[in-house]
């Protein structure tokens, strides 16, 4: 694990102050988002920050200048026209030191998704967003990209006796598929990400907080003790995963269903 | 046991893909292969092809070219290694490594300073790809690629320097170069440092790599 120190005292961008909608393209129209940044969560900026948004996905890489921070700009050209058509990138914000050589970053957010329209105008996000492909033998796969947003896949081959669709939303697979769903996700946010302050306003460590009765450790404050981070981050994780299936009543549902089942013969 | 060939036609199997490119013959790098289909692909790709299709070009690419991304040995059998290197893999930890989405990906990003990344047979996946090509940092700045040909690449012998990559964090050595890269990005906008800039930040342990001073200056400069 690498350790991260933040000696230049770079300012985070609180992520639920930004939005990034998605902006599909209509017939042969390239998409393009359109982007509101709220810099003041990140603290005192000087005002000349150069504000640069990156939308990334894999090593495919577009860069949009947002003006400065007192000043701030969108251009009129947010077209992904190096992307697939129909790929979705993620993006990040960077505030840029601009009499620094070294182009030293005062702010930074990462890894946000882009909405849509109506989950903004809506102000609800699915945190799971599930897609049906064909996973062959496997009924369920955890997808995540780097941007670190889960994608529930289920396997589209699936139509007896009902629908994977009609099945994923019965106790028993609730019971026994989103628990292991919820402790990938934010074991990979915790265990596996490169720089856990990146993404701790991420939607997942907020769902676990409403879960928890304890906040999700927090990496920084560990120092050099990551033995004692991850031990306290999977420790948090059980506690969030008892409380969604304490407040799911999971354990009694499956019970009552597979017992209904039984006598039904 | 040779490639079932007639499967690339099929008409079952596959589907046209726009713009009615013509696949260049098998070359003899990974970077000459990936380069000679870059074009192709951005011809492809400019005429509307899906997102959601692109496995699928992937994949009846890696079955064209599959004598040179599998190849026979003289007895006849090959060395398959693992799936993700054939077909299709949308995890991004794994999907750089399709022996024809990974090198041409590299070469649309990073143009000529991807040949130190593709040093090698197309059949292979070597350190460079693993360490440099799978992060974002080095795989999709130019930058960094042109660090890493100023810091690693023997002219002379078309290659990258020996013991430029070996397997531990030998200081100044690639995997340190992908571990700093990884810090530097947190702290630095590194898709807007010059290559010079970037090569300047490095910490003293990659002195011994960096291109050295000719002429008059090295003298006065040590």
């Amino acid at each position: 694990m690498i350790r991260n120190f933040n000696y230049t005292d770079r300012k985070r961008i609180l992520r639920d102050k930004v939005s990034f909608e998605w902006i599909d393209g209509k017939g042969e129209d390239l998409a393009s988002f359109r982007a509101k940044i709220d810099l003041h969560s990140a603290g005192l900026l000087r005002p000349d920050g150069q504000v640069w948004v990156e939308a990334y996905s894999g090593s495919i890489v577009s860069r949009y200048y947002f003006g400065t921070v007192e000043h701030p700009d969108a251009p009129e050209d947010t077209r992904l026209a190096t992307f697939p058509r129909g790929l979705k990138p993620s993006f990040k914000i960077k505030v840029v030191d601009p009499e620094d050589p070294r182009k030293r970053l005062l702010a930074f957010a990462d890894k946000i998704a882009p909405s849509e329209r109506e989950e903004m105008e809506s102000g609800r996000q699915s945190i799971l967003p599930v897609e049906y492909v064909d996973l062959g033998q496997q009924i369920w796969n955890l997808r995540m990209d780097e941007s670190l947003e889960p994608v529930l896949q289920l396997n589209s081959t699936i139509t007896e006796p009902v629908g994977i669709s009609t099945l994923a939303k019965t106790p028993e697979f609730v019971a026994l598929v989103y628990p292991a769903v919820i402790r990938q996700i934010l074991s990979r946010l915790l265990l596996e990400s490169e720089d856990p302050s990146t993404i701790s306003d991420h939607n997942w460590l907020k769902f676990g907080n409403s879960l928890s009765t304890k906040l999700c450790p927090d990496r920084d404050s560990f120092g050099d003790n990551y033995e004692d981070f991850v031990r306290d981050a999977r420790m948090w994780i059980d506690e969030v995963l008892d409380g969604f299936c304490r407040a799911r009543l999971t354990k009694d549902t499956y019970v009552t269903e597979k017992s209904e089942n039984h006598q039904n013969g | 046991m040779p490639f079932p060939e007639d499967m690339l036609q099929r008409s079952d199997l596959t589907k046209a893909a726009p713009g009615g490119v013509s696949l260049p013959a098998a070359a003899g790098s990974k970077f000459e292969l990936a380069a000679s289909l870059a074009r192709p692909v951005s011809i492809i790709e400019s005429k509307g092809l899906g997102f959601d299709q692109f496995p699928g070009l992937w994949d009846w690419l890696a079955a064209y070219y599959f004598n040179t991304i599998c190849p026979q040995k003289s007895n006849g059998t090959r060395i398959l290694n693992e799936l993700a290197r054939y077909r299709w893999d949308p995890d991004y930890r794994r999907k750089y490594r399709h022996r024809i989405f990974g090198p041409v990906s590299l070469v649309r990003q990073l143009g000529v300073h991807a040949k130190i990344l593709l040093n090698g047979q197309p059949s292979t996946l070597t350190d460079w790809e693993e360490q440099a090509a799978a992060r974002y940092e080095t795989g999709g700045n130019p930058g960094i690629a042109e660090v890493l040909c100023m810091l690693y690449w023997d002219e002379t012998t078309g290659r990258p320097k020996q013991g430029a990559a070996p397997n531990k964090k030998t200081p100044g050595t690639l995997r340190r170069f992908g571990d700093i890269m990884r810090q530097f990005a947190l702290t630095y906008d590194l898709s807007a440092i010059s290559a010079q800039g970037l090569l300047d930040l490095l910490p003293r342990e990659f002195s011994k790599w960096k291109p050295k001073i000719k002429g008059l200056f090295s003298k006065i400069c040590g």
